[in-house]
């Protein structure tokens, strides 16, 4: 038994958000790495 | 509370596990895939002692170097996730692929140190560079083998082998996994191939330097040829791949060929076309700048332009209007899922036979030739440097096409598993093990009946 109710979204929300996050942490994580790597030789 | 009794909320559990996995393999199968290319490009410069292949072979070193944090901080935090929230499938598949993943550990660890002392001896070992290349592809070679352990269980997951768990052989071997290896394979170089297109692309359109604007021509150039050389052959092999799913997962199949979520593949389709006219437009136009003028091969590379738009088009008429259901997007009657390969669908067009196969292998033929035809313009070497905008931007649609191909295909391998268990309920384990309840039903998977702890 859950003491609070916990409210999750319904499938096709979901599938959106999935979809928006995870481009946002791939390419997040791919930007940050960008920039860090910026500045050295090429 | 009982194991795995853990609620996320707002996104759900099982929005969980993908939010960790796809931008994992987003970022593994581009390190796989560019690592290999990296040292082949290293070979390269060694026998023909250009730079330019060098300093790609090192960049791309590099940018392995720098993804590969975030990339297996996804797969340690997926890994957590799967034991707290799917304890039971964590647990059997542990049980039953113990030296998988012992060996993808090994191989974890084998990369980590041979791609690290590759990026770092490369002025160190630049008067041996045979052993210097030999060490790229070491670690290339860890990664891919990596890759072909995992393949194990994501393959096992979907077609799982009709024989008791302890039957090594039958569970590693298990149908799907062989085409699954040689798609993935495959991908991972044209993926990795088209984001390098992609990011010489978006750099030859910033850089004011005379010599940098030749090189990221030529990267495009190079990258490219791994893509759209690579993506010639996947029509095949996922042909292959589905075909297995068809014959030791029908559910899964119909599922996605024919049933709520064919929109995928109507979806990839799109995808497909785009990056094949995007790189032919792009073969189109390099060889405008050969160095031995080549008219002839532009006019036929010019005709390949308008066959892989005409094959592409087939390619993208789906079966039935009732496209994606799950939004409302539904004009027509569904097709018949049980409808047979010579009969025809409410769109005469769309059905697999046999206008999917003319589409299919026309596309890679036709797309087989134009390339052929560029590398034989590529030869006689080209004029870098002075391609235009709009072959860039060809570039960049291929990369970002390629990005929501792997979502796709990824979704769909994955969403297969929703099949045949209830509108609410699916398959963490094909037919084996439920996804909700994480209950284990009938004999074959594994073998013996078995209850849940």
């Amino acid at each position: 038994m859950t003491l609070v109710e916990v409210v999750v979204l319904p499938p096709l929300a979901q599938f959106f958000v999935g979809f928006f996050l995870t481009l946002l942490i791939a390419g997040g994580s791919v930007l940050l790495m960008y920039w860090l790597g910026q500045g050295e030789e090429e | 509370m009982p194991i795995g009794d853990v609620e996320v909320p707002v996104i759900g559990n099982n929005l969980v596990i993908p939010l960790l996995v796809v931008p994992h393999i987003l970022i593994a199968a581009y390190i796989i895939g560019i690592n290999l290319i990296a040292a082949t490009s290293e070979l390269v410069g060694m026998i023909t002692k250009q730079r330019r292949y060098d300093r790609f072979a090192r960049n791309a070193a590099k940018t392995t170097l720098l993804l590969f944090a975030v990339g297996s901080s996804l797969a340690f935090t997926f890994i957590l996730a799967l034991i707290t929230l799917y304890p039971v499938l964590f647990s059997h598949l542990q049980n039953i692929f113990f030296w998988v993943y012992l060996a993808e550990t090994f191989m974890f660890v084998g990369e980590v140190i041979t791609v690290y002392a590759w990026y770092i001896a490369w002025d160190k070992m630049a008067y041996r560079k045979n052993l210097h290349v030999t060490m790229g592809f070491v670690a290339g070679l860890f990664g891919l083998t990596q890759m072909i352990f995992i393949n194990v269980v994501a393959a096992y997951m979907l077609t799982p082998s009709n024989a008791p768990a302890t039957e090594v052989g039958w569970t590693f071997l298990n149908p799907t996994y062989m085409p699954l290896n040689m798609h993935r394979f495959v991908g991972n170089f044209s993926y990795g191939g088209f984001l390098i297109a992609g990011y010489a692309a978006y750099r030859y359109l910033r850089v004011p330097r005379e010599e940098d604007r030749e090189y990221y021509d030529w990267l495009g150039h190079w990258g490219i040829i791994w893509g759209f050389g690579f993506l010639l052959i996947q029509p095949f092999i996922g042909y292959e791949y589905m075909t297995e799913i068809k014959a030791h997962s029908p559910g899964a199949f119909e599922y996605l060929m024919l049933g709520p979520k064919s929109w995928l593949f109507n979806l990839l389709m799109i995808e497909l076309l785009i990056m094949f006219t995007a790189s032919v437009a792009y073969c189109l136009h390099k060889i405008k700048f050969a160095v031995k003028p080549a008219p002839r091969l532009r006019n036929a590379v010019l005709g390949a332009l308008g066959l892989t738009a005409i094959f592409g088009l087939l390619n993208t008429i789906p079966a039935d209007l009732y496209l994606v259901p799950q939004i409302g997007l539904v004009f027509g009657e569904k097709v018949d899922p049980n409808i047979g390969l010579f009969e025809t669908p409410p769109i005469p067009l769309g059905a697999m036979y046999p206008y999917k196969y003319i589409g299919l292998i026309g596309l890679a033929f036709v797309g087989l030739f134009a390339l052929a035809l560029y590398l034989k313009a590529a030869a006689g070497g080209f004029h870098w440097g002075r391609a235009n905008r709009w072959s860039q931007y060809a570039l960049l649609a291929t990369a970002v096409t390629v990005v929501f191909t792997m979502m796709t295909m990824g979704y769909a391998r994955e969403t297969a598993r929703r099949a045949g268990n209830g509108a609410e309920d699916g398959w963490l384990i094909y037919s084996c093990l439920t996804l909700q309840k994480q209950k284990f039903v009938g004999e074959g998977c594994p073998s013996a009946p078995r209850e849940t702890p």
